[in-house]
């Protein structure tokens, strides 16, 4: 197995393919380029990026590229499919809270503080932005801003894979714990996958024994700063544009698609205890498996059969 | 002298030949070494499996620290 890594979208990149070096590398390449252009397209930390003209345009018809109307279109898709709790009109509530920067940049010389103000009043939701998929064009509410940060890292990387894929017999992507798996390693019929303790994120707290598909995993302790005296995390929850206050540290579902994975994980990790259930039952394809504040690993919906969890 | 002489090495030949023919003799009646037969040998009980050294480290261990030492993966999942 060959392995590439790289940073990207503020994140680690882990590309991993069966095949000899020269056999793979070429998929190498085209997945960096490929990812690059994505980065580029979806960022909200560039004023040229596609999404941040969006977000200038909105009110207005705005024309997108065929990618950035796809991924919209799931958007709106997973927005319905976990009853408004993946919501990517949450971007006021995310810079109200102090996530202005880069995660990088906040890494390297901490967050900027920001002047707290009342947030601006924004009476629309997700389900009124209008598509036009003739002219592949978008237009937002006037009063609102979008960032598709989570969703956008899952959707590339199982495009990313399927790119790969062209190259080997079986590949894997990972951007930033958001993975997506095609065929098995040589003499394998699995993939191993470290599940990250939000605790320490040395260590696992346990080795998903794992299909072909994807996985994500929405945590409140990774993208986490101070602001003032207040512990903020990018996890908003759209009914308070708050960051959430979870019963869990992290989340990670198990999906067939990568954008579903990551949708879903973090609707499961803001969700109440009611909703928990009612989107098990809603969606029934899927495995959630969730890390307590204890450090202890728990299901919220039945595993699906050819799942092993070793500790 | 020389008389005596000739006795003796008559002597010493006889000695040898006959020294010889009786070994032979006595090798030839010994009873014969058991041939090795597997089924001769006694059944052992069966030994678990000696522990590997690296579990034999942990053991002493608690479970949670055990974990993630366990196998080496290339791939994780912790949130981006």
């Amino acid at each position: 197995m060959q392995t590439n890594c790289f940073r990207a979208m503020n994140s680690d990149i882990v590309l991993a393919a069966e095949g000899e070096p020269a056999q793979v590398e070429p998929g190498f390449l085209a997945v960096h380029d490929f990812i690059e252009v994505s980065e580029r397209r979806f960022t909200r930390f560039s004023e040229e990026s596609e999404l941040s003209h969006l977000n200038q345009h909105a009110g207005h018809w705005f024309q997108v590229s065929p990618d950035f109307f796809a991924l919209m279109q799931e958007a709106l898709f997973y927005f319905h499919k976990t009853n408004g709790l993946f919501n990517p009109s949450i971007l006021p509530s995310l810079q109200h809270a102090g996530y202005v920067q880069s995660m990088d940049e906040i890494r390297r010389i901490g967050a900027v503080p920001q002047p707290v103000r009342p947030l601006p009043a924004s009476h629309s939701t997700f389900d009124s932005v209008e598509l036009d998929e003739s002219s592949s064009s978008i237009r937002l509410p006037a009063d609102m801003q979008i960032d598709l940060g989570g969703i956008a890292k899952g959707w590339i990387a199982e495009r990313a894979a399927h790119l790969l894929r062209q190259y080997t017999s079986a590949c894997a992507v990972s951007a930033g714990g958001d993975l997506f798996l095609i065929g098995y390693p040589d003499g394998q019929d699995c993939w191993e996958v470290g599940l990250e303790d939000p605790r320490d994120p040395q260590r696992d707290i346990s080795i998903l024994v794992l299909q072909e598909g994807a996985i994500a995993t929405s945590s409140v302790m990774k993208r986490a700063w101070k602001q003032g005296e207040r512990s903020r995390h990018h996890l908003i929850d759209p009914r308070t544009g708050e960051p959430a206050d979870t019963l869990w540290l992290s989340v990670s579902v198990l999906a067939p698609h990568a954008a579903a994975a990551e949708a879903f994980a973090k609707a499961f990790l803001i969700a109440e205890e009611a909703e928990t259930k009612l989107l098990g039952e809603q969606n029934p394809e899927l495995t959630v498996l969730a890390v307590d504040k204890d450090g202890n690993l728990v299901s919220l919906v039945k595993p699906r059969e050819g799942l092993h969890v070793s500790y | 002298m020389k008389l005596w002489k000739t006795i003796i090495r008559i002597w010493f030949t006889l000695a040898s030949l006959a020294s010889f023919l009786v070994g032979w003799v006595v090798l030839a009646h010994a009873p014969k070494p058991n041939q090795f037969n597997a089924s001769n040998i006694p059944s052992m009980p069966k030994l678990e499996p000696v522990p590997s050294l690296k579990q034999v480290i942990l053991s002493d261990q608690p479970q949670e620290t055990i974990r993630p030492r366990q196998r080496a993966v290339i791939l994780r999942s912790g949130g981006s």
